[in-house]
Parts: C-alpha cells; structure tokens; sequence
C-alpha cells in the first residue's frame, strides 16, 4: 500500500513536472516582432523600411506639430508648444529648451542607423536594397541638418552605437555633420527613382533638400545650379490651387508636394489619443497669427497695403493677396455651428488665427469629430519652396535675372494666387530683391513651419521679433531673440547624461 | 486620552457591584452555578473540582452545576480548551465561573506560507488580524480595514470614491523604485491583485509576513512582504445559520473653506487678473448688481460644495450558513453590499459568494473546495474621482447649475467673459462609465496522510478576472446663466466631451496557480520537534483585451457599440502573459520548545527574465530563544509568561517589474501610408539589457515578544534592516541622442530601517474586561546607490515640484525652493536677490530664499524634504462588559510631507474660488507675511515661478478611525426565537480628526500635487447580527 502511494506521488510529482519543460516559462508578446528572426526577406526590408517612415508620425517636428514651430518665429503665437515665449523672448536656457529640437531627430536617426545596420542582411536585389538605403538615407539626412539648423554641430553617430557607453561622445562641428549629409543626400540622389512624390522619398526630394542645406551653407552657385536641375527636370510643377495643397483629397499626386509626413484616416490620423492637428489648431486656437504677419500680405494689385491704392483701412480684408484669407481666419469671418451659434476659441490672444491646413467641412473640430478624419499630410518640402530657393541662391550668387524673376512669378501666378509678376523696377537690385524674395517665403509658406529656421538662416530673427505688435485689446509681447550665435543650449539633461557633450558657447 | 480617564470610577463601581452581590448564607450544603466563557456564553462538559471536599461533577449543556460544599471551599474549574481556573465561594448561589479561552492571542495558530504555525513557535516578524476585528469598521474595503492593525504595513486609501480600489499599501517602506513596492497578496494560498472583490464579512484572518525569513517560501514575489487571508469555513459542531445586517449613511469628512460670496469673488478675480497685467473679467456694473440684489436666484452667492455632496446611504447584508460533523465541514455565505457615493452617480454595488466545503473521504484523504465569486457594478460619471472634484471646486459662485428660467439647461458660467471649463453638472447629466466586474477564485484541494505525520497536499486554482468596461459621452448643452439684453440666455458650447460615442472594453486576466506540498512532522524522542516541508507550484496568467470605439450614434440614449456608426471606428486588442515555476521548502526545528529554528528555501524561474537568469534561489534562516522557558528565568521573573528573542535573515526578490517582456530584443509594429496604402512597419524603439536580472532584497530582523502576566502586558518589538539591491528600472543616464528609449536594468539599491512596536495590556475587572493596544512604526528610506542623480517633476499640476533620487537621501525627495515670507514693498524686492522666474517681481509676491548667497535664486539654491512619514501610529481601546462591547480605534500619521497646489489653492485656476484665507491676503494696507496678494492661476510667476515651501503642507493627523458600540442580547430573551445569538450595534468611521492640515482630508494619496482630491468619508451604521 505505502508503495503504490509513493509510487503515485513520484508519478504525479513528474507528470506536474512536465510542465516545467522550459516551455512554460517562455511567454512571448503577440503584437510585436522579435528582431531574432527577422531581416530574412524582402517582405522584411519593406516593413523595416516603413517602420522608419513611421517614425515621421510620432517625433516632433516631423508630425502635425511642425505647424507650431511658427511659434517660435515672428509669424505667430503658439501657446500650446514648449516654452515659446522663451524662445521668443530671449530667456531659453538649457532648462527650458524644447526637448523635441534634440529628441525628435535623433529618434529618427536610430530607427535609420538600425536599418543601415541590418538592410544587407536582407536577401533581395541590390538595386532595391539601395533604393531602399537611399530613402533611409535621406530621411537621417533630413534629421541631421535639422539638428544642425537648431543646435550647430551635434554629436554624430555614422553607425548604431553598440551601447549606452559609446553614445557618449562630443559634438562634431557642423562642417563635419554637414558633410555627413551631403554624403547621405548623394547617395540618396545616385539611387533614389526621378519620379513625382508617391509617399516614399524621391530624388527630386533629394535634391531639394540638398538645395536647402547648401543654401544653409551659403554655397550660393552649387544652390542654384542643383535646383535648377529640378526646375529643369520638369517632374514637379505648381499646383494650380493654393488650398488644395492642404486638403487630404487634393494632395494625393499633388504635382507640388515633393515629401510630406502622410496620414490615413482612420488607422493613421494625426494622433491616436483623440486630437490633432484640427482639434488643437481649430478648436483649441493653438496658433494665433499676429498682425505684422497679416499685414506682409500685399493687395492684388501686388503693391505692399503701405502703398497700394486698393487698400482700404475700413476694409482691410478686401483685395488682399488670395493667400491670407486662405492661411488665416480673419477677425471678421465667423465659424458657424449648425444651429447659428457662432464658434469662439477659448483663448484667442492674437486677432489672426491659423486656417491653413483645416479642412472646414470637418468644422466644429471638436475632438470626437475631427481626431478620426485629420489625416491631412504635413508638407516638408514642396516646388514652390525649390523655386524660391531657387531664386534666393541665384539672386545671393550673381544678383537679379530673368530667371530669378520668373521662378518668383511661377509661384506667384499660381491659379488660385493670380498676383500679378513681380516688380522689375522696384525689385532691381541684389539687395532689394533679397528682401522681396525673404517676403514671398514668408507669405507663401506662413503656418508650414519654415519661417524659425528661415530668419536664423538669414541672422535677422531678432530685429523680424521686434517688430512684433500685438495691438489692443490683445496683451503686448515684447518678443527678442534669445540664441546665442544663432543655436539652442543642448537640454540641461542631456548634458547631465553625456558627460562628452560641451554645452554651446553662451549658455 | 481624557476619556479613559474619566472611566475609572466606573470601574470601581462595577467592582463594587459584583462583590456586593455575594449575598451571604453560611449553612447551605450545595453551591450552585454556571460556567461561562468570556460574552457569557455557557460552557458546556466543564469539570468542577471542590479542592476542599474532592468531590467532582460535570456542568450540563447549559453550563449549570451543583457540587456540595460551604463558602470559602476552592472549586477548581477546567475545560477543554480552556484555562483551568480556581474560584473562591462567597455565595451558594447563582455563583458565575468565567473561563478564559486557552487560544489566547499567543497561543493561538497563525497561518504562515503553505502551512500553518503556532504563534508561540513563531521565530520571524509577522503580524495578523481576525476578520472579526476587521468587519467592527463599516468601510466596505477589505484592505483599507486593515489600516493601522499590524504595525510596518501603512494602508493609505486614495479616494473616497465607492468601488475604486486604490489604496496605497507599503509594508516596511518602499522597497524599489519603479517597480511594485505593494506586498504579495495570497487568498487562501493563492496570489490575487488585490484584496477588493473579498467581502470583508467573508475573512477569517490575516497574517503579515513581514521579514525576509517568513517572507522566503515566497521568494522572488516576497520582497514586500506577504498578506495571507483565509476565508471563512465550517467548523466542525452545530449548524448555524446567520444574518448580519448594516445600514449607514456616509459624507465627506471635510470640505474645504471657499469664498463663495459672488461679489468678493468677483473684486478678487478682477484684482488677481489685473495683477498678471489682464483686463477685467468683470464690469463693475456686475458686480455691483451681485452685491445690491436680493434676488439670489438671479444673482446667486453659488456654493457648489454644498450643491454637489450628500450624503450616501451604505447597506450591507449578509447570509451565512455553516457547519459540518466528525467528516464534513461547510459554509455558504451571501453578501450584497449597496455603496452610494457622497456624490450623485457614484455607485457601488458588490455580491460575493462564497462556498467551502471540505470532507474526509476515508482515514487518509480528505478533499476540499473553496469558490469566491464577486459581481462588483461600478457606475461615475465620465470624468470621475479627483477629476470630478475638481469641477466642483472651480465652479464660481456666481452662477447656479441650472438656468434661473426653470427652462432646466445647464449653466457654465454667469457671463461670456466667464466661460472656459465645462461644470461639474455638465459631467453629472451626460452618461457616463460603467464597470460591470466579474472576479472568481476557485480552488479546489486534496490532502493525503501517507504515512502517519507525512501528508501530501495538492491546490489547484484559477483566479479568473473578467472585466466589462464602458464609457459612453453625448453632448450636453451648455448656457450662460445671465441672459443677454434680449433675454436669451446664449449656448456656449456642448460641454467639451472629449468624444461622443461609445468606448468600450473587455478585459480577462484568468491566472492558473497549482502547487503540491509534502509535509513531515514528527517529535523526536522528548525534546527534539521537527518539521519539513517540500513543494512544488507554478502559476501562469493570461491577460487579453478588446477594445472597440464608435461614435455617431444616432441619440443619447443608444448604448451598445452596434447602434454607432462603423465609419471611423476603433478597435484594439492584445494579450500579455507571464508564468512563474517554483521549488520551495522549509525546516522547523525546536528543542523543548524552548530553542526554535526555521529555514524558508525558494527556487523561483520567471518568464519575465531572460533564461540565462531566469532561475534564482532566495532562503531565509530564523531563530527563537524562548527565555521563559528557562528555568532560571521562570524563577528569577515568574511574572513573564512569554519572553522570546527573535532573529532572522533573508534574501527576497520582487519580479512585478511593471513589464512582462522587458528583456526580449523586440520590434515595436506601426504603419505608415504610401500613396493611400497602410502598410504594416516594423521599427525599433527601445534598448533592451538582456542581462536583465533578478533584484535583490535583505531583510534583517531582530525582535522581542514579552507577555506579562498572561497579558497584562504584551509587546512585539521589532528593528529591521531592509536592503535592497539591483533594482529593476529603466536607466536615466541614456542620452536622447540614441533616439531609443532607455533599457530596462538593474541600478541602484536603497534601504529601509525601521521600528515596529506593537504592546497590548489586557485585564479583567469582574466582568469588565478591557484592553488597550498601542501600535507604531518608524522608517528611514535611503537610496544607498544609483547609476546617476536623478531629478524628476511630480505630476497632477502646473508647477509641480522636483524630485530628486540621489546617494543618501529618501527616494524621491521633494527637492524645492524655500519661502521666505511676502515681499511689502519695492525696497524690500529690490534688496532681495534675484529671482529670475518669479517674473517682475511686484510688493505682495512671496520671497524665495537665496541658499548659496549668490544673489540669484537658482536651481542650486533647491533643499530636500523627506516624503515619507516620519511615524505612523494606532491606539485603542476594547472593553467588554456583560454582553456590552465598547471598542475605540484611532490611527495616525506622522510629518508627512505633500506639495499640494491647483484647485483649491491657485485662486482662480480656471475661475476656482479662491480658499478664504485670501479674504486675508495681502494688500497695501494689509501687510500680511502669509497669504500673498490675491493672484491668478497655478502659473502666476510671482508665487508659483518657483516651485518652493510655500506650496508644502504637513499633514500629519490622528483620526478616530472607528468607534463600535455593541450589545450582546441576553440569551434567556433569544430562547423564544430559537436564536443562538444576536448583537445589535452602532459603528462609526472616521468620526473624529485632529490636524493641522487646512481645508481638505489629510488622509490623501501622496503621488501626485494635486489638492482637490475626492474625500474619506465618514460612515455611521446600525446592524445586527443575529444567529440560529
């Protein structure tokens, strides 16, 4: 008897045992890859290469909130975004820098250092696999100079650091940075298809940005000559209206739009957690536009308001270039509720508030409604901005000619702008059509984000800051510029965390 | 204090009474009696000794006895299971025999890991209580209601809001830093999330394991210690069938002192805006119609506390039958439990069942189960707890909540310059959320008796977790309350839900626990005792989730996902697991019960751990001298009946590291479109440390257990030494410039050292009997190493504080700026140093203190201050008398420092009212160095642009927890209705509160800053209880 017992215990005790085969103990997530196994086939470089677009839609300033860098600029006043009345007053400091500058690129740049670091794995065609690098490529590219354009020289990483230890470098210079993307953009450029933009990154993307970062450079006749190419190549053209650069249905094979951040509704909106760019734009009025801003906009007669005759104080809305009443809501236009109630934005601290972008048949944007629709795209780089690049390098590298001018006109003559071409006579000389040129980038691309990196570029952020008026009954701001020699302070904590990385001189 | 006092005459008098009660008659030939147990209830089979005659006889079932002999003969009265006594005779008649239950509190069995122990032979720190202790409290809440009853485990409830189970529990202090520090809770020797779905009705008792040695049979999920409950079961005997009910009401114990007087509050916010360079908010000619009307419908001095808090009623009803004979043993209890919120729509209703039942199937095996089934129905409003109260405190006074035209609609603010938030009724007439939650633990075992003193137990049992979750909004217009020239009260907007629709979510979690034991006890020739123990167990849970939205919905009153619209829908779903394989055992080992011996051994493998370290062993060793087994002792001090040294050491480990897969390389999933294609992504975003491994825990323990007298005095005095190492966190020294988040490791290492006392005296007057205990805990939390200094921001309001982790100091110190009183005027400003972020700084602003004398108030110039307690404490007091039980039980803490700001204290933060105190603040021609100008908003540079002292409250406090009154209806009354006992009684929760906290409970969460938090409440309730 005692003997069956026993015996049964050690059966029981081993058939419980079974169990314990290491099976038990091995519990893998089911909504996730595990990088093991993965990097085998062409199926698994397509989803690692749209694992890095992804990023696009969720690090600043990539996604819908690259709107709110207008913020930090003369253009508007944002009060949803970090710190923007101390980027705009003079007082950022390393503790109150917005983290996105630093953190926002450098999450791209590991999802393309990680798929540089495993893309050859792959088994599939090598001119696929470059094409493939080439996009990566260009998006680390865009990262880097965006580092550059904020901080100067950052710290670099050609590879994925193997640990935490070997990320904590120094900066390298931004010659050095600079070089590395214009390595990048090269490659990008030799092996990225010469096609209209499709969603992936294209060579005339490419160039545009390469365009950019020599304008950056002040390498004003290798600018010129390089967007010429694209101006020449005839892939991209103006688009025909203004608006529907902005509206998700007219920007599919919009022959403009040369790369954007893209979204789908419903499964890829602006944000996953209920708002976006509609909700916290247009219900929550997050970029107000100040007068100044407004005021750059010229009659249609294409004379600045100070002395065009069509400008009617009284009226100060009417003739006015297309483009305002298109970009902004307008002190006296109404947004209207179903039940004839008039819509107000809980704070409204300037007398313009941004319209770009919103697509009013969404309206009221509340978050219910418009959070599940807004998946309007966030243009980075369109043809408009290649042509007044265009006309910036060729102007800065040999003065006014004619085909200075004509880029100009392209963009404004579009269809829907109509303004008449730009005028010779007033516009003559290298230096007085700089300037003329610096006002078309603003009003063309008010509310997109460029204008912050823009006046830094051109060094005048302080003297455009204190022209900002905020009239009556709208509290008065004062702005100032605040960089020290034209570069943010690295983030306090990441200077506590990378003992290597010398704050910038000044801060 | 003083009342205790005050009762001593009584005491006198009751002693009085009962010896003048010894009637004398000197030439009877028989005594006659009873023998009771302590409540008088009869014992029955007691034997009577005459010492002076040795003549016997055995009291009948009732307790009655006739034995010869004169007055002054000694009887000598024993039973089992009690302490045999000596009665001097006085009288013949109606003479009273008490005898004292031997299962006194050190005698009695204590259940340990896996087992049980007697308390005497304990050699490791452990504490508990009885569910009778428990369930004197009304609160609902089976963890709250062990607040202040075992001394190191300091219970914090969170919220007063019915249902919601957030109670902070620490045992011994935090013990790690981003991972769980709550202790292992076990129901019957099974490990739940959380003691709520239990009916408090249905515990039997609870332990606390509290140092590492006791802890150890639990190993890697020990290291904040255990809490074992057992439920309730049928004991062998009578049959009993009984109902207990109780029926209370319960409302907020504080409220906070708000200016609601329109026309003060309206001059203030015109002043506060005014001070921030913003124009008027108000006309005068508004102000001026809210100060001369008498129309207070139409120009209200609104107080929204008083509008929005209740009371609520808490009816709580229980059926119980039990029993069981030689082989069988059962109970089935039923419990509904009605909790109405102190606010409308804050409901919670819970039905437990519960079923044991246990039978001997021959000689050798018995088998058993135990089913705890729970429905607990949880309906709030859609914003709910703090959220919902701080609607009510921004609500200003001068508007009601619903528009004076008696149309109905809702009211948000008075004028348009007012408008901004949504009100509090907006939130209570939308729909709202509802949890409909499903708990179940059942169990079912086997015991086998091998051999004689070997037995063979197996446990298996699924704790099953099913969750319905809905969240449904619609919009709710919203109007000013004063109507405009035309008389029309204009629409502002539809509340601002943040969606109109449907949220809804199913949610599982089903854990699978099997364990076997051996056990071998045998008594070695005379002295030598030894125990063994040896198991085996393995759990593994399974957790999914579906989640789906819809909006569109057609009307308000459509509910269910199906009646929205499937354009934009959302779904979601995921599943997380985990499982746990264990080896365990232990040894006892005493010798003449007098040296005592206990090693806890466990082989713990986790699938949260990489497999190269996935298997870790934690053991622990405890020894007990039993002083007063030692003869020399016992003749030396006859006056200790237990003096016991204790000592343990141990090693635990904590795997609820708040991540299943923290050490699997994995790739997040995402999307991205390409010309109008989602395609599916696959990108990496974390680093992982995939030498990942187990964090350590060291408790060193050394105690005392004194009883003098046989209770007169009791002590447990205990020091421990908790060190906790490699603890599992993510990394902060990861610069972002990986672009990855940090990995998850294992850094730093902090300790607890503390004091736990616990003394008790127990006498016994007569038929008085009283008892007073006395419980308090001390610790110090250090962080003893950490891989960088780590400064985070608390959350819950703008202008939070930091904390700072670092060498030497408590875990996450405030780490804040000093104030240093108000500035009166610009000399004093200009003399000051400077303080950059206190904007331009005006006369009626608070100063900071310049600590490094640099002449800039900057970041060095931050001082730390300790967030823990500095003690926690109870105190109480429990007398019986004749069928009376009186118990009073008080509980406190210690300097417990909060920064607490927002609603409630930032005047006019989204237009709250500001706190009255401002009625005092400063002006010109008031120069208050307390209260500061009347300011606007948490943001206000010159109060809140350093986030200093000012906003740091003490809130120690010391609260009646509860106070019980019962009583005891005579048996002779029941024998009519055949009933076996029934107590009537008066129970009262947090009735009294001494602090010096300002306006709102003290007794708050302490995680986050904000100061509007849902309040305790205070519970009043009669019952009965009545058995057949």
């Amino acid at each position: 008897m005692k003997h069956v017992l026993i015996k049964n215990i050690i059966w029981t005790i081993s058939l419980i045992s079974c169990f314990s085969c290491k099976k038990f103990l091995d519990k893998n997530p089911g909504d996730v890859i595990s990088s093991g196994n993965f990097w085998k086939n062409e199926d698994d470089a397509r989803m690692g290469l749209t694992g890095v677009y992804s990023r696009l839609n969720s690090v600043s300033y990539y996604n819908y909130t690259k709107v709110f860098l207008e913020g930090y600029s003369d253009n508007a006043y944002t009060f949803l975004i970090q710190s923007f009345l101390d980027m705009t007053k003079g007082t950022v400091n390393a503790t109150n820098v917005p983290g996105g500058f630093f953190s926002g690129p450098y999450s791209g740049i590991a999802a393309c250092n990680y798929f540089m670091a495993n893309i050859d794995k792959v088994e599939a065609a090598e001119s696929l696999k470059n094409q493939f690098k080439g996009e990566v490529r260009f998006l680390r590219a865009m990262y880097y100079f965006d580092l550059v354009q904020a901080f100067g020289g950052v710290p670099l990483y050609k590879q994925e650091p193997a640990t935490v230890e070997e990320a904590k470098i120094a900066a390298s210079s931004s010659d050095e940075v600079l070089a590395f993307v214009h390595e990048d953009l090269d490659f990008a450029i030799s092996n990225l298809p010469d096609t209209r933009y499709f969603g992936h990154a294209v060579r005339g993307a490419a160039q545009a940005l390469k365009g950019k970062v020599l304008l950056f450079q002040k390498r004003w006749p290798e600018a010129a000559t390089l967007l010429k190419q694209i101006i020449d190549g005839g892939v991209f053209d103006i688009a025909p209206s203004y608006s529907g650069l902005f509206l998700t249905a007219t920007q599919q094979k919009n022959p403009e739009i040369m790369f954007a951040t893209s979204y789908l509704a419903p499964n890829r909106t602006h944000s996953a957690s209920g708002e976006g760019l509609e909700t916290e734009v247009g219900w929550y009025g997050a970029v107000g536009v100040y007068q100044p801003m407004a005021d750059e906009y010229e009659c249609i007669d294409g004379k600045p308001i100070t002395s065009s005759p069509l400008y009617n104080p009284a009226k100060p809305f009417e003739n006015r270039d297309p483009r305002m009443d298109i970009t902004l809501k307008l002190p006296d236009e109404d947004y209207v509720f179903s039940d004839g109630s008039v819509f107000e934005y809980p704070l409204q601290e300037t007398p313009f508030m941004m319209q770009k972008y919103l697509d009013m048949t969404h309206f009221p944007f509340s978050r219910d409604i418009s959070s599940v629709k807004t998946d309007v795209n966030i243009i980075h780089i369109r043809y408009a901005d290649v042509l007044l690049m265009y006309a910036e390098a060729k102007n800065e590298a040999s003065g006014p000619d004619a085909s200075v001018y004509s880029a100009i006109n392209k963009v404004r003559g579009r269809a829907e702008v109509a303004l008449p071409p730009v005028d010779q006579v007033l516009y003559n000389s290298q230096a007085a059509l700089r300037e003329y040129i610096r006002h078309e980038r603003r009003v063309e691309f008010c509310c997109e984000g460029l204008r912050y990196f823009d006046l830094k570029r051109w060094g005048i952020m302080d003297e455009m800051l204190k022209k900002v008026e905020n009239p009556a009954p709208y509290t008065p701001l004062n702005l100032a510029f605040g960089e020290k020699n034209n570069v943010l302070p690295f983030p306090q904590s990441e200077i506590d965390k990378n003992p290597a990385l010398q704050q910038n001189a000044g801060y | 204090m003083k009342k205790i006092k005050l009762l001593r005459p009584v005491w006198l008098l009751l002693f009085n009474l009962l010896f003048s009660m010894a009637a004398t008659d000197l030439c009877a030939q028989s005594i006659e009696g009873r023998v009771v147990e302590e409540g008088q209830r009869p014992v029955s089979a007691a034997t009577v000794l005459n010492t002076n005659n040795g003549l016997t006889t055995a009291a009948d079932d009732a307790g009655d006895f006739k034995i010869q002999g004169v007055i002054g003969d000694l009887l000598r009265v024993s039973a089992v299971g009690f302490s045999p006594q000596t009665f001097k005779v006085e009288k013949l008649t109606a003479n009273t025999i008490v005898l004292t239950s031997l299962v006194s509190d050190l005698d009695n069995v204590v259940v340990v890991g896996y087992g049980t122990q007697k308390r005497i032979n304990l050699t490791g720190a452990v504490g508990s209580v009885s569910g009778a202790e428990l369930t004197k409290r009304p609160a609902p809440n089976a963890t709250n209601l062990l607040q202040g009853r075992v001394a190191g485990l300091d219970i914090r409830q969170n919220t007063g809001q019915p249902g919601l189970g957030t109670t902070e529990v620490l045992l011994r202090g935090q013990g790690t830093f981003t991972g769980s520090s709550g202790p292992l809770i076990l129901v019957d020797g099974v490990a739940v999330n959380s003691l709520n779905y239990l009916s408090p009705e249905d515990i039997e008792d609870v332990t606390v394991l509290k140092d590492a040695a006791s802890a150890a049979i639990y190993g890697s999920r020990a290291a904040n210690g255990v809490i074992l409950v057992t439920t309730k079961s049928g004991k062998k005997g009578q049959s009993t069938f009984e109902y207990s009910g109780g029926f209370g009401t319960s409302k907020a114990t504080v409220l906070p002192d708000l200016i609601y007087d329109s026309p003060t509050y309206m001059r203030l916010f015109n002043e506060a805006r005014a001070r921030s360079g913003m124009g008027a908010i108000y006309t005068q000619d508004q102000i001026d119609a809210y100060a001369s009307s008498t129309d207070r419908l139409q120009y209200p001095n609104f107080n929204w506390l008083d509008f929005a808090f209740k009371n609520g009623a808490i009816i709580n009803q229980h059926l119980g039958f039990s029993g069981g004979n030689d082989k069988t043993t059962f109970n089935l209890s039923f419990n509904y439990l009605k909790q109405d919120g102190i606010l409308a729509k804050n409901d919670y209703r819970r039905y437990n069942v519960l079923a044991s039942f246990n039978t001997q199937i021959n000689k050798k095996l018995s088998v058993g189960s135990n089913v705890n089934m729970t429905f607990e129905d949880i309906v709030q409003p859609w914003l709910s707890n703090d959220d919902l109260i701080l609607l009510i405190y921004h609500g200003g006074p001068t508007y009601g909540a619903y528009l004076p035209d008696g149309s109905g609609r809702l009211a948000t603010a008075a004028y348009r310059s007012e408008v901004g938030q949504r009100s509090y009724t907006a939130v209570m007439n939308n729909s709202g959320q509802f949890y409909k939650n499903y708990t179940v633990n059942a169990q079912a075992f086997a015991n086998l008796e091998i051999i004689k003193n070997l037995n063979w137990t197996t446990k298996g049992a699924v704790y099953f977790q099913n969750n319905e979750y809905r969240n449904r909004q619609h919009e709710v217009s919203q109007y000013l309350y004063q109507p405009d020239v035309n008389g029309v009260h204009e629409y502002v907007n539809n509340s601002g839900t943040n969606f109109l629709g449907l949220r809804q979510q199913l949610s599982q979690s089903v854990t699978k626990t099997l364990y076997s034991t051996l056990t071998y006890a045998a008594r070695l020739g005379e002295a030598h005792d030894l125990k063994l123990l040896a198991g085996y167990e393995q759990i593994n849970n399974r957790s999914p989730y579906l989640y789906g939205m819809r909006t569109g919905f057609p009307n308000s009153t459509l509910s269910e996902i199906n009646a929205g619209s499937p354009v934009n829908q959302v779904t979601n779903g995921n599943t997380q697991e985990w499982a746990l394989q264990s080896y365990f055992g232990r040894v006892n080992y005493d010798y003449k019960d007098r040296y005592l011996v206990e090693g806890n051994f466990r082989y713990d493998g986790s699938s949260r751990i990489a497999p190269e370290n996935r298997w870790n062993a934690y053991s622990g060793v405890s020894a007990g001298w039993r002083l007063s087994k030692e003869n020399w002792l016992a003749t030396a001090l006859p006056l200790f009946s237990e003096f016991k040294l204790r000592a343990s050491l141990g090693t635990l480990g904590n795997q609820e590291i708040g991540n299943n897969y923290a050490f699997q390389d994995i790739l997040s999933t995402s999307t991205y479109p390409f010309d109008d294609v989602l395609a599916t992504g696959a990108v990496k975003t974390r680093l992982v440390d995939p030498a990942l491994g187990w964090e350590d825990t060291k408790i060193t323990d050394l105690g005392v257990d004194i009883n003098v007298k046989n209770g007169l005095l009791t002590a447990a005095i205990d020091w421990y030494n908790k060190k906790t190492t490699g603890i599992i966190t993510q990394r902060l020294d990861v610069p972002a410039s990986i672009g990855l988040s940090a990995p998850i490791s294992n850094i730093g290492s902090m300790e607890n050292k503390g004091w736990e006392f616990d003394l008790g005296h127990h006498h016994k007057i007569g038929a008085f009997d009283y008892s007073l205990f006395f419980r308090l805990a001390t610790y110090k939390n250090k962080v003893t190493n950490v891989l960088a200094r780590a400064i985070s921001t608390m959350g819950g309001s703008a202008g939070g504080p930091n904390l700072l982790t670092d060498v030497g100091l408590p875990f996450q110190s405030f780490y804040i700026y000093e104030w240093a009183g108000i500035f009166q005027n610009q000399a004093e400003i200009d003399g000051w140093a400077k303080q950059p972020s206190s904007g331009t700084l005006k006369p009626g602003d608070i100063k900071i203190v310049d600590k490094d004398g640099d002449g800039t108030v900057g970041p060095e110039d931050r001082a730390t201050y300790n967030p823990f307690p500095k003690f926690t404490y109870s105190f109480g007091l429990n007398t019986s008398w004749k069928g009376i039980t009186f118990t009073a039980f008080f509980q406190g803490v210690e300097r417990q420092y909060m920064f607490l700001k927002g609603w409630g204290v930032d005047p006019f933060l989204q237009n709250a009212p500001p706190p009255s105190k401002f009625l005092n603040a400063w002006t010109p021609t008031n120069p208050s160095n307390t209260v500061p100008a009347v300011y606007f908003g948490w943001t206000y540079p010159g109060v809140a642009g350093y986030p200093s002292t000012y906003y740091l409250n003490d809130l120690s406090y010391l609260r009646l927890k509860n106070i019980y009154l019962g009583y005891e209806i005579p048996d002779k009354l029941l024998q009519k209705i055949h009933a076996k006992g029934l107590t009537v009684y008066l129970s009262g929760d947090n009735l009294l509160t001494f602090t010096k906290f300002e306006g709102a409970d003290p007794e708050r969460r302490t995680d986050q800053t904000r100061y509007a938090t849902f309040p305790q409440t205070k519970i009043v309730t009669v019952g009965l209880n009545i058995k057949f």
